[in-house]
């Protein structure tokens, strides 16, 4: 692979992007955006929805245009090839309904022509082993539960065994508690394989627990306001990450950062 | 990681994005409950009963109308030639239909042109009593069968069109997207998920299709025919002979329920994912 000088996996620079407003006005989502992925670098970009966060990871991918800026992945700017090196695992799980689990893993490899029938199938059983779900391979996605077909989306990135992952809020749409065992088997994977991952998300502890590094984005015109290191020792478990100091005072700084705190409690008609 | 095997009920959130609404929905028929077929046997003689108690012409009786279904069938005054004509007009009809709904409503649901272009007069045309067009039909293009497929055509159009524009625009974004991440060429997009995508689209405008055809081919057969299950229909009504006119509404009738059935049955064996859809929510 071609390594790039700085050593950056994923260079992402000056992102600009506007849409189509009311009456012919152009609103800017983002704002000149400029961050770079390094290798196993797990990166969460963290921002209230409508920021721009998820319209970034898709141009990332090439499913949208940018106005301006390039995305350049191992030396070279983003075009068709480098696509294929990248995988991405949408918000909602985004499953075929007219094909089987394995089926729907395979897709992500159908456009590469040089895998043979047989070791799509391979790389598809093996992606389903990692996320635990290599039993239900033959089943029918709609009869899965949310959790579980959200694991299969993942597992369908993995077999890509892209040298990036794109992840949009995963586990946006699951419930509590099926988000909580998905972060900490995530959490698992991830250091297992080593995976360098962009991973969007609103949930601040989510951040934490997963990644290496923190960016903050700010709304309206999305920019990144900061980017936060994040200092803890692997492996996480959820509960003891949420303890630890070092994990408090980040969170504090998230909050400030973004603007969360509410200090005027009268103003809000809050606690007396 | 231990997985369950057991089968979970799919659940509100998983198919979120699913513009369901936009499907129109067509309702299978079936006799599948006890209760039903009890009822049809009280109220068949209830009819018999009350009908031997006036004129004939008025609601005749089940046996007469057995009867002269039995004579046209298998007896002195057989209709089979009629059952054909209507049976190919019906089934030519709802075949140009599938196939010219199919086309029309991809091309508005793809295209953005089409749609701006296209819209405004199929909205008009949807909107418009077809049976209107019957007259102008037998002007245009006489009293013939061709006059009578066009019209079964502009009848039967619709649900198809509307449901598959409806399922473009369901697949588009939502599974598109997916397509397109996974680097899918343009051709594969269309054989591997836009065609699979919009089918139950199709299979549920086909299913209401396949039951517009049946009053298709009766309407026009009753204004501009001289052969067929509707020009029976409309010279037993005007010669009062009810039997007769209701026989050949049983016969009418099954077509309904047998094109409608069959229709049932393949979207439940092609995309039986819609069933489980629907049961999920």
């Amino acid at each position: 692979m071609g390594a790039v000088d700085n050593g950056c996996l994923l260079e992402i620079k000056d992102i600009r992007k506007s849409f189509e407003g009311d009456k012919g006005k152009r609103n800017l989502i983002l704002d000149d955006i400029s961050l770079q992925v390094c290798k196993g670098e797990f990166v969460s970009i963290l921002g209230a929805s409508g920021c721009g966060k998820t319209t970034l990871l898709r141009i990332i991918d090439g499913l949208i245009e940018s106005d301006s800026g390039e995305v350049i992945l191992e030396g070279e700017r983003v075009g068709p090839a480098q696509r294929r090196r990248m995988a991405f695992v949408f918000q909602d799980s985004n499953l075929l309904p007219w094909r089987s689990v394995q089926k729907n893993v395979e897709l992500n490899l159908e456009a590469m022509k040089e895998l043979s029938k047989a070791q799509r199938s391979e790389r598809a059983i093996e992606a389903l082993r990692l996320v635990g779900l290599e039993e239900v391979a033959s089943r029918p996605p709609y009869q899965l539960s949310g959790g579980m077909q959200q694991r299969v989306g993942v597992a369908r990135a993995l077999a890509r065994q892209p040298v990036v992952f794109l992840m949009d809020e995963p586990f946006g749409h699951l419930d509590n508690f099926t988000r909580e065992r998905l972060q900490q088997e995530m959490s698992r994977l991830i250091e297992r394989i080593g995976a360098t991952v962009v991973f969007v998300t609103h949930d601040i502890d989510e951040a934490i627990l997963l990644s290496d590094k923190i960016v903050l984005m700010r709304s309206n015109p999305g920019q990144v306001s900061r980017v936060l290191s994040v200092d803890l020792p692997r492996p996480r478990w959820k509960y003891n990450v949420r303890a630890h100091p070092t994990a408090l005072a980040l969170r504090e700084s998230i909050v400030e950062e973004l603007g969360l705190r509410i200090d005027d409690w009268e103003e809000v008609g809050g606690i007396q | 990681m231990t997985v369950g095997l057991q089968r979970e009920k799919v659940g509100e959130d998983t198919f979120k994005g699913t513009d369901d609404k936009a499907r129109v929905s067509g309702r299978g028929f079936s006799l599948s409950s006890l209760g039903a077929v009890y009822a049809l046997i009280v109220i068949l003689i209830l009819w018999q009963v009350i009908g031997s108690m006036m004129d004939p012409i008025y609601i005749s009786t089940p046996v007469l109308v057995y009867k002269n279904l039995y004579a046209m069938l298998f007896g002195q005054h057989q209709i089979w030639h009629d059952i054909a004509v209507s049976a190919v007009e019906m089934y030519v009809g709802l075949a140009i239909a599938l196939v010219l709904g199919s086309v029309l409503g991809l091309l508005i649901g793809r295209s953005k042109v089409a749609r701006s272009t296209l819209a405004p007069y199929i909205n008009f045309l949807n909107a418009t009593p077809i049976v209107i067009t019957l007259p102008l039909m037998a002007i245009w293009v006489g009293v013939n069968q061709k006059a009578r497929i066009i019209f079964i055509v502009i009848l039967a159009l619709w649900p198809v069109l509307l449901n598959v524009a409806a399922g473009c625009r369901n697949v588009s974004g939502r599974y598109t997207e997916l397509g397109s991440s996974a680097g899918l060429t343009r051709f594969e997009m269309i054989r591997k998920i836009i065609v699979p995508g919009v089918l139950p689209y199709f299979l549920t405008g086909a299913r209401i299709s396949a039951g517009l055809v049946v009053i298709g081919v009766v309407v026009s057969e009753m204004e501009v025919s001289l052969v067929g299950l509707g020009y029976l229909l409309a010279s037993y009504a005007s010669g009062f002979q009810t039997a007769k006119l209701l026989a050949v509404f049983a016969i009418s009738t099954s077509f309904g329920l047998v094109n409608v059935g069959v229709l049932t049955l393949i979207s439940r064996k092609w995309a039986p994912w819609v069933a489980t859809e629907k049961r999920g929510r």
